[in-house]
């Protein structure tokens, strides 16, 4: 009856769960890699067992193999592919931002360009690629050009987005303390257009990727694109393999490194909380 | 004249020598033009004298806020009718001064910038002369409202109250001298509330700004006020003036005194005759 009411709420605390044994934490940590490594075991287990022909199906072991054998082939290619896919997005991002604070802060600017933009938008860019080429000619800009032009929409958006998103009190704040446009537009409207940003960000960096394979495919001499056409051509399907695993694990790479900056830019955001 | 506010707060309202700082002479506003065009107020007369603090009490949708607005100058020109001025001057010409600081219903805090931050915002926004403008440090203000310890903080790991306390230190940053605010406690929850009508009346006897506070609550305009302006359902207009002789400091305790109540029935029954 005398017991404090501090006493009672420690006693009512929830015990913890014990520690589950080492090897069920290692399992756990590690199960998402076993399912990987079970597929790729099934696989090269079928390819042999079942005699494919390497054209068809190349078994993991080979795909491996083509890496090990001409390493310096591949990684050329992909730092090719690198530099293009972030110079593309560099370019995209740029462009994007700019052309969305004008839009999203002129009426005129919208009036005038959206409609334009949302013929780029919805123009198969591939089909121009050659086009492309013709012009500018066989080196990284028409690559670059027509992996930015993928790229860039999204980030039109979100910028616009972003921008347009504010809140209307904080507007009438910065109003009340006479700040400028620009003052406005530094301290409030872009900080609170990041998260939207980053949005952006996440769906073009890997377009950026995906648009430079499209621009080496058509008119490249160099990169992974370009080497995914020679293997086709030879039907060196486990080259074939090898180069689409190196594209995706690309624009992984690329997504990741978007998501981590994001995490450090826009801590304050409700979607950056767990 | 702090000691003026201590003995002298029963007739400050109508004090001879406390000059009119914000004057309302038949003030009409339209919102919106042509047939869309709705008359906010109407034929709105009221002065604010010098330091003192007026609320503004009436219906929902009698066109308060936007009164703040008008008189802050944020409405554009052409829709304000009637004469309005702030020191003598128009509005416009006061908010260039930076005279005015307005508390929202919501704070309106930057989500990304801590509780420093946020309360030097207007610091960076004025600039060079900001210096010359602040009598306070943020710092000191951040003590003044009670978040020390909470400078680096961002607004979402505060609470309501204390997101609200931020947006008063930011507004006292410029050492305004008229404190708009717009139903500032409107969405705390009562205690909360009640500790905040103290801290306020605290905060405001260490400035010199005059205070012109909308709200929907009797007893918030009665605790608060020198005097009250109760309103009319839209087009709202100044249906009666209600001075609060209650000296000052006031404590939390007067809120359960009897002639307290007497005064928040006084302004009741202004309030049901005027809608």
């Amino acid at each position: 009856m005398s017991e404090s009411v501090d006493q009672r709420l420690t006693r009512a605390v929830i015990p913890e769960e014990p520690r589950p044994p080492l090897a069920l934490q290692v399992l756990r940590a590690s199960r998402v890699w076993l399912v990987l490594l079970l597929s790729l075991a099934a696989w090269e287990l079928l390819t042999r067992l079942l005699e494919i022909p390497n054209y068809l199906l190349p078994a993991p072991n080979r795909v491996i193999g083509e890496l090990t054998d001409k390493p310096g082939l591949f990684l050329e290619g992909l730092r090719v592919t690198t530099i293009e896919s972030v110079v593309a997005f560099a370019i995209a991002a740029i462009a994007g931002i700019v052309l969305g604070t004008l839009i999203a802060r002129s009426p005129l600017t919208e009036e005038l360009l959206y409609p334009y933009l949302n013929i780029i938008r919805v123009t198969p860019i591939v089909a121009i690629a050659p086009l492309l080429t013709i012009w500018l000619g066989h080196g990284m800009t028409p690559i670059i050009v027509v992996s930015s032009l993928i790229a860039f929409f999204p980030i039109v958006v979100g910028t616009v987005l972003g921008l347009k998103s504010v809140d209307r009190d904080l507007i009438d704040l910065m109003r009340i303390l006479n700040a400028s446009e620009l003052i406005t537009l530094r301290k409030i409207r872009l900080p609170n257009a990041l998260p939207h940003l980053f949005s952006s960000f996440r769906i073009s960096a890997p377009m950026a990727v995906i648009g430079t394979l499209v621009g080496e495919f058509v008119g490249g001499s160099r990169g992974l694109g370009y080497l995914l056409v020679a293997a086709e051509g030879q039907l060196n399907t486990s080259a074939v393999f090898l180069l689409v695993l190196m594209s995706a694990a690309l624009g992984i790479v690329v997504f990741n490194v978007v998501v981590f900056f994001e995490r450090r830019v826009v801590r304050w955001h409700p979607s950056a909380r767990q | 004249m702090a000691t003026q506010r201590e003995v002298g707060a029963l007739d400050r309202g109508a004090d001879v020598d406390s000059p009119v700082l914000l004057d309302l002479q038949h003030a009409c506003i339209v919102h919106g033009a042509g047939r869309k065009a709705v008359v906010a107020v109407e034929d709105l007369t009221l002065s604010v004298a010098a330091n003192e603090f007026v609320c503004l009490i009436g219906p929902s949708g009698c066109g308060k806020s936007t009164l703040l607005k008008a008189i802050a100058g944020l409405l554009p020109e052409r829709s304000v009718q009637g004469r309005i001025t702030v020191n003598g001057g128009t509005p416009t010409r006061a908010r260039r001064a930076n005279a005015f600081a307005f508390v929202f219903q919501d704070p309106v805090l930057a989500p990304w910038r801590t509780v420093l931050e946020n309360v030097r915002l207007p610091l960076e926004v004025v600039g060079g002369s900001a210096q010359s403008l602040a009598s306070r440090s943020p710092q000191e203000l951040i003590e003044l409202v009670g978040l020390s310890g909470f400078e680096n903080a961002l607004p979402s790991e505060l609470s309501g109250g204390m997101r609200q306390r931020v947006a008063i230190a930011r507004a006292l940053t410029l050492q305004p001298s008229v404190l708009l605010m717009d139903e500032p406690f409107g969405a705390l929850d009562e205690l909360t509330r009640d500790r905040m009508h103290a801290e306020l009346l605290d905060v405001w006897s260490t400035t010199s700004a005059s205070v012109l506070l909308v709200t929907h609550s009797i007893i918030e305009a009665a605790f608060l006020a020198d005097r009250v302006a109760v309103m009319t359902p839209r087009p709202g207009r100044v249906k009666a003036i209600i001075e609060i002789p209650f000296p000052r400091p006031r404590l939390p305790e007067l809120k359960t005194q009897v002639t307290f109540l007497k005064k928040t029935n006084e302004i009741r029954t202004a309030l049901e005759l005027a809608t």
